[in-house]
């Protein structure tokens, strides 16, 4: 096996190409992220790890815009994340001049997706060690849509989805409680999915909620301390309410 | 021939434009817009070969916003306008020449004189086209520095009736935008020909 996941050109016995799958795995030592759709808003949230003290928080966006409808937040090697953003970026704005047209959600997933293919099926280079999560509302129908793309190309459209460390609890979680949901209850979500594997608090999350009036938003710090609150007390009394019942009906 | 001239007052910058466009002795329409905006706060009024080149900008512009976060400032989006003219100067050049106006937060209102063989100029008071050998004598005898938007849209009227009584073939209609710390946008029409619909049978 370890002939076979020198080259990323290569494949082996069983059909696997090595490089791709260890990109696979950086993708699943890199920050949590979630993505869910709902009927008006669009949010994605990834987790912070905690800032160095003397580290200038605003410099680390995780979620970044790549048009005015368009947003990516990943999850991986942060500097791959740079060229595949620059590249999406040129692309947003060269599709409006030669159509003058904004990109679809689905056009830009699947240029993006065309990227990160071309890396597996080059000589000397290896594939960009991140999945994306990306967002965004049709430029003409104002339909919401949320796709994911990873290292080894492939991309599809999802209703919440997420990636990077503990995905597969949080994407559980997800299908668990996923339902058609809009505005604050659609931010709600996304955070109450983001706390099953990352610490509480606004200092650990950052939320980016996307409308299609406004664009993307960044919510700030104390706003999503106060999300957090008002789900901690949604749990509390979820849990009191369970414990009553049985005592009601015995006496 | 394409008239465009614009001046800075306070606190505002204004451009207007002939809305004419023209091939040999027929005018195909009267209501083309030359003056492009840019982004939020910068205008863009170009006269000659503009739509290819002008879109270029305004996309480049919009880039750098999404690659850094913040806009280009007028200054910067000038340089680079007239960087992208001098590198095609002397291999396929651009017949365009452009009025840049924008507002930026810290530096106030600007205006940028930027003609087809990249010169670069900042000034308070311009004009391309046959209508500035009117525009330009009128500006100087009225122009002064800080004058209110009133002021400034009676001088560009007193403009376009000049080139209206004076020009030959003078132009029918023009168009006034204006960019001041709420943005860029359309100021007002000045038509003497308005594009009529089908006739009724």
């Amino acid at each position: 096996m370890a002939r076979y996941d020198r080259a990323i050109t290569v494949f082996s016995p069983d059909g696997h190409l090595f490089q791709v799958e260890y990109a696979l795995e950086a993708v699943r030592k890199g920050n949590a992220a979630v993505g869910v759709r709902g009927t008006d808003t669009i949010v994605l949230g990834v987790e912070k790890k905690s800032t160095a003290k003397l580290q200038d928080s605003r410099t680390v966006r995780k979620i970044v815009n790549l048009d005015d409808h368009i947003a990516l937040a990943c999850a991986g090697l942060k500097a791959d994340a740079r060229v595949l953003i620059n590249k999406a970026r040129i692309e947003c704005q060269s599709h409006r001049l030669t159509v003058e047209d904004p990109v679809t959600v689905e056009y830009i997933t699947r240029y993006i997706a065309g990227l990160q293919q071309k890396y597996t099926q080059s000589g000397g280079v290896r594939p960009f060690g991140l999945s994306t999560l990306i967002v965004g509302f049709d430029p003409y129908t104002g339909v919401p849509s949320l796709y994911q793309t990873d290292p080894s190309g492939t991309f599809s459209a999802w209703k919440a989805n997420a990636t990077g460390r503990n995905s597969n609890s949080m994407r559980e979680f997800l299908e668990k409680n996923y339902k058609e949901t809009s505005g604050q209850e659609t931010i709600k979500l996304a955070v109450r999915a983001l706390l099953e594997v990352v610490e509480s608090g606004g200092k650990n999350i950052e939320i980016a909620v996307m409308t299609k009036d406004k664009g993307l938003r960044q919510l700030e710090e104390s706003e999503i301390d106060d999300i957090v609150a008002e789900i901690e007390a949604e749990k509390a009394a979820a849990e009191a309410a369970k414990k009553q019942p049985p005592k009601e009906s015995t006496s | 021939m394409e008239c465009v001239f614009g001046l800075v007052g306070d606190g505002f910058a204004v451009i207007a434009a002939d809305t004419s466009a023209v091939n040999s002795i027929l005018v195909h329409k009267s209501n083309e817009d030359k003056i492009m905006i840019l982004d939020s706060h910068k205008l863009m009024g170009a006269s000659g070969d503009m739509v290819q080149f002008t879109e270029y900008i305004q996309k480049n512009v919009h880039l750098y916003q999404f690659r850094n976060g913040i806009p280009l400032t007028t200054a910067a989006a000038a340089n680079f306008t007239r960087g992208e003219l001098a590198t095609a100067l002397r291999k396929n050049p651009y017949f365009v020449n452009i009025l840049l106006a924008g507002y930026d937060k810290e530096t106030g209102p600007s205006l940028y004189y930027i003609d087809y063989i990249a010169t670069l100029h900042k000034i308070q008071k311009g004009a391309f086209g046959y209508g500035s050998y009117f525009c330009l004598s009128m500006m100087d005898r009225h122009y002064h520095s800080g004058m209110s938007v009133e002021e400034a849209v009676d001088l560009i009227d007193k403009c376009i009736m000049e080139i209206w009584s004076r020009l030959v073939v003078a132009p029918p209609n023009f168009v006034i935008k204006i960019v001041d710390k709420d943005g860029a946008r359309e100021y007002a029409w000045r038509e003497t020909i308005k594009d009529a619909g089908v006739a009724a049978a």
